[in-house]
């Protein structure tokens, strides 16, 4: 009866042991799985942080290409500058911003200089209005003169008229002297056609100014095509400049707004991901329980044996003996319990999602 | 289609008026109108009254500068006044506010 017990303790015990075995083998599974689990989570979170910088470090870059002309301040320079200078705008805002940024192209540059090349081409045109204007008062004063050579012949057709009167009056003189008037006859004849040549010569004088007042004319022609420039042109092209300009400043503030976000994002980020790093660092305490819970297999194990011990004891102090055997096992149990919540309890500090 | 000058020539200043298009045609009555002025009289100011102008162009804008410069020399005082916004905007973009009193 002894002996049979005995073999059957044997058997369960054997069993029990290859339970005990699977557990353990499944314990040891289970960290190698936590364990690549955790290292995995780790490098795809370093990852996720890395390229959440990089992308911030692009983003950025993006937008400093556009930032490079907030040196440049192109009312101020425009506003001081006398009116032919303003062409010396252009290498003022050309310099200083555009070359640390290299060949890069710079909307903001772009603009500014597209308005300094209207305003020049502005100041251009009033300028040569300024001159046509000026020529125009001058051939204006030709004309006058004009005029006055024109009244001036007018005084002389009126001596050539009293010449002829004074002529018809002396071959009336000439003519009661009878014979001894005869020659005078003739001055008088001649002084009578010289006036008439006057006359004609001062015709010929006025058709050569008539005509030199139509050319006068013509050339004024000339310098109002040249002076007259409809103004709105230049004011469409400011008002155009001045929306880019302002365009350009919104993007400016917009790229700043978004720029600020994109930092705060990674930043937000990159606190997440280290978090999380943090977090994972759990690993330790599964060690530590399974270790645990391989120390109580061990214990359970002993406990088995101790059950199954060969029977040179008498049956009466069986149950003295058994007792003995498990308060000693209930010892170490809670010795191994103690140890792994010391532990758990030390690392819970550290490890603020646990 | 041009416009019309009008001259008051008060003590100390003579005002222009001119009333429709301020162009190419003017020249010579805006030319008349301060000419008579700015041999005679040092020091007398100027108010060019645009209240009634309708449109400008680049010759207005020259003899302006003629007449800054022929009456400038006495250092008189050049006002434009009472400009419509589109015209002083034009103005404005020929950079006359640092050559003229603007108002």
């Amino acid at each position: 009866m002894n002996e049979e017990l005995h073999a059957l303790a044997g058997e369960i015990r054997a069993e029990l042991h290859r339970e005990v075995d699977n557990l353990r083998e499944e314990l040891l599974q289970v960290r190698k799985l936590v364990q690549d689990a955790i290292l995995k989570l780790t490098e795809s979170f370093s990852g996720i942080r890395d390229q959440a910088n990089s992308q911030h470090v692009l983003v950025t870059s993006l937008t400093s290409s556009m930032d490079a002309g907030d040196a440049v301040d192109p009312d101020g320079v425009d506003a001081e500058a006398p009116p032919p200078a303003p062409a010396e705008a252009h290498p003022h805002g050309g310099t200083g911003s555009g070359e640390s940024q290299g060949k890069r192209i710079n909307i903001r540059q772009f603009v500014a200089e597209t308005d300094g090349i209207l305003r020049t081409f502005v100041d251009h045109i009033i300028l040569v209005s300024r001159q046509s204007m000026e020529m125009v008062h001058r051939v204006d004063d030709l004309s006058a003169q004009m005029q006055e050579v024109v009244a001036l012949l007018k005084d002389v057709n009126a001596i050539a008229e009293q010449t002829n009167v004074l002529a018809l009056n002396a071959r009336i003189v000439a003519a009661r002297a009878g014979q001894a008037g005869a020659p005078f006859s003739v001055v008088a004849g001649e002084v009578r056609k010289l006036a008439k040549s006057s006359n004609q010569f001062s015709d010929k004088i006025r058709g050569v100014v008539t005509k030199s007042q139509q050319d006068i004319e013509a050339a004024k022609g000339i310098i109002e095509i040249m002076a007259s420039k409809d103004m709105s042109f230049a004011i469409e092209s400011k008002g155009r400049v001045d929306d880019m300009m302002a365009e350009v400043s919104e993007i400016d503030r917009f790229t700043a707004i978004t720029l600020t976000e994109v930092s705060r994002i990674t930043d937000a980020l990159n606190h997440s991901v280290g978090v999380a790093v943090m977090s994972l660092q759990f690993e330790d305490m599964v060690t530590q329980l399974t270790g645990s819970i391989e120390n109580k297999l061990a214990i359970v194990e002993s406990v088995m044996d101790g059950l199954s011990e060969p029977p040179s004891i008498e049956p009466t102090e069986i149950i003295p003996h058994l007792r003995l055997h498990l308060e000693a096992q209930k010892e170490r149990f809670d010795e191994v319990d103690r140890r792994a919540v010391r532990q758990t309890s030390m690392d819970e500090g550290d490890i603020e999602l646990f | 289609m041009s416009g019309t000058i009008s001259v008051n020539r008060g003590e100390n200043e003579t005002v222009i008026g001119i009333k429709g298009r301020f162009n190419f045609e003017m020249h010579s009555q805006f030319r008349t109108a301060y000419q008579s002025e700015t041999g005679s009289s040092k020091g007398r100011k100027f108010v060019i009254d645009l209240a009634g102008t309708e449109y400008i162009d680049s010759s207005a804008l020259g003899m302006l500068l003629l007449l800054r410069e022929e009456a400038g020399t006495n250092e008189a005082e050049i006002e434009i006044v009472n400009a419509r916004p589109e015209i002083k905007k034009i103005l404005e973009t020929a950079n006359f506010q640092r050559l003229f009193k603007i108002s």
